[in-house]
């Protein structure tokens, strides 16, 4: 048996029938293609699957699809903008990622630049503290942090010198 | 698998009872790992979110009230967290990690029974009770009371955490602290949390409640180390006397399991006594100021 959803995905509606025990990550990578969301350890300890949902970094693997009834879901994909010539831009924070070195495999990235994007959502001006905590929950097995952290840092003071 | 929505506290107590094998779904911060590992398969999941204002916090002249929905994250921006529960916001910010705290609630923390979780061992120093629903009666229960071993509470089947109701208490102060492998996404290897407060007028010494979670199966209080404690005077020669005094206590009397995942028992013990130190002198520095 399945169940009706009714969710925004990166600025688009769909009404969807979705099973009681699929996942969040599972509808989102599986169905609708949207594989910029990682599944790492499945088990919301390691931040790849991070998504924004009503505002909120949330962990898609450990959330039913059937949950999200009625929320409003920001993957990786849905940072980027598309202009009509079909040119792709993206975002501060992901340009900053790639200046710095801050991808490596690049597995755990999405779930950063996720976690980094709602943590401006809601402090334009985060401190190195409020940057620690908001990816104190996500791993990287390659960069050793500090080029991620550099990403950040730069994406804040390039906010304020324009 | 059945995914059921109850909107009311009477609709998801009925249905508990009603379905065999289903469970709660607050959070899922727990339910959806031990459901992903194989380790429960429920017939339904009865998911409590769109039961109204059940996420609410509330402050009532003495008393702190947590809905069954609150979460983390809901805990630590509420604004009005009295002085003297601070350990809830030093349990907040030591939870899981940013994003893990947004899903999880203060109620699931306590109904998942996890030996180590911090919410046991806080809400019981802060001598919380909570409000118990079922479509046959409301009952109040000590959190001190909910547990019986790892993973199981006394809770029986239609019944749910409505509420967690935490009285103020004048003259004190609390604290948390945990010790655990890594900062962040970790477990707690023991925690400590522990309430400090004066009797009503103020004339006696500093009275303490003292629990440890991840000491035992369940979080434990320490009715002994809380009259040792009553013995600081605030003198180092007397502070001094009475920590070691405990310490050599826990050496004796805790009896943490051999084959935790996180530390061999002696070193448990030795954490534990750390930790009641920090925390005791963490609440004396906020009640004496």
């Amino acid at each position: 048996m399945s169940i009706p959803l009714h969710i925004r995905i990166n600025e688009n509606s769909y009404n969807l029938q979705v099973e009681e025990d699929e996942t969040l990550i599972s509808l989102l990578r599986d169905r609708l293609h949207l594989t910029g969301v990682k599944e790492g350890c499945g088990n919301g300890e390691c931040g790849a699957c991070a998504v924004i949902a009503d505002g909120q970094p949330v962990r898609s693997c450990i959330i039913l699809a059937a949950e999200m009834e009625g929320k409003s879901i920001t993957t990786i994909e849905g940072l980027t903008e598309t202009d009509e010539n079909g040119n792709v831009s993206l975002s501060p924070i992901q340009k900053s990622f790639i200046e710095e070195g801050a991808v490596q495999c690049g597995f755990c990235t999405p779930g950063f630049i996720i976690a980094a994007e709602a943590l401006f959502m809601r402090n334009s001006d985060p401190g190195d503290e409020a940057v620690k905590e908001a990816l104190s929950g996500h791993l990287c097995r390659c960069t050793g942090y500090k080029s991620i952290f550099k990403a950040i840092d730069k994406t804040v003071k390039n906010r304020y010198k324009t | 698998m059945k995914y059921l929505v109850p909107h009311s506290l009477a609709e998801a107590s009925e249905l508990l009872l009603d379905t065999g094998n289903s469970m709660l779904l607050a959070g899922g911060t727990d339910l959806l790992v031990e459901k992903r590992a194989g380790r429960i398969s429920p017939e339904a999941v009865i998911d409590i979110k769109r039961i109204d204002n059940l996420d609410r916090i509330t402050l009532q002249e003495n008393r702190l009230v947590i809905g069954a929905l609150a979460t983390i994250t809901d805990l630590l921006r509420y604004k009005s967290l009295p002085e003297e529960l601070e350990a809830l916001h030093d349990a907040g910010k030591e939870f899981g990690c940013y994003e893990i705290r947004n899903r999880a609630t203060i109620a699931g923390n306590l109904a998942h029974a996890s030996p180590g979780a911090e919410f046991g061992s806080t809400l019981i120093a802060l001598n919380a009770e909570a409000e118990i629903f079922s479509i046959r009666g409301i009952r109040n229960l000590p959190v001190e009371n909910l547990y019986i071993k790892a993973g199981k509470t006394v809770l029986e089947r239609g019944e749910i955490i409505a509420k967690i109701i935490i009285p103020l208490r004048n003259n004190s102060a609390s604290s948390y602290f945990r010790a655990s492998r890594v900062n962040g996404m970790d477990m707690a290897v023991i925690n400590c949390a522990l309430q400090g407060f004066y009797d009503n007028n103020k004339t006696g010494g500093l009275n303490y409640r003292v629990c440890l979670g991840a000491a035992a199966s369940v979080p434990v209080r320490l009715p002994e180390v809380e009259k040792m404690l009553s013995r600081i005077d605030g003198t180092a020669a007397r502070s001094s006397e009475v920590f070691s005094g405990i310490k050599s206590y826990l050496l004796k009397t805790l009896n943490p399991r051999a084959l935790s995942l996180r530390a061999a028992p002696f070193t448990k013990k030795v954490l534990a006594g750390n930790l009641i130190e920090d925390a005791c002198c963490k609440v004396r520095e906020r009640l004496i100021k």
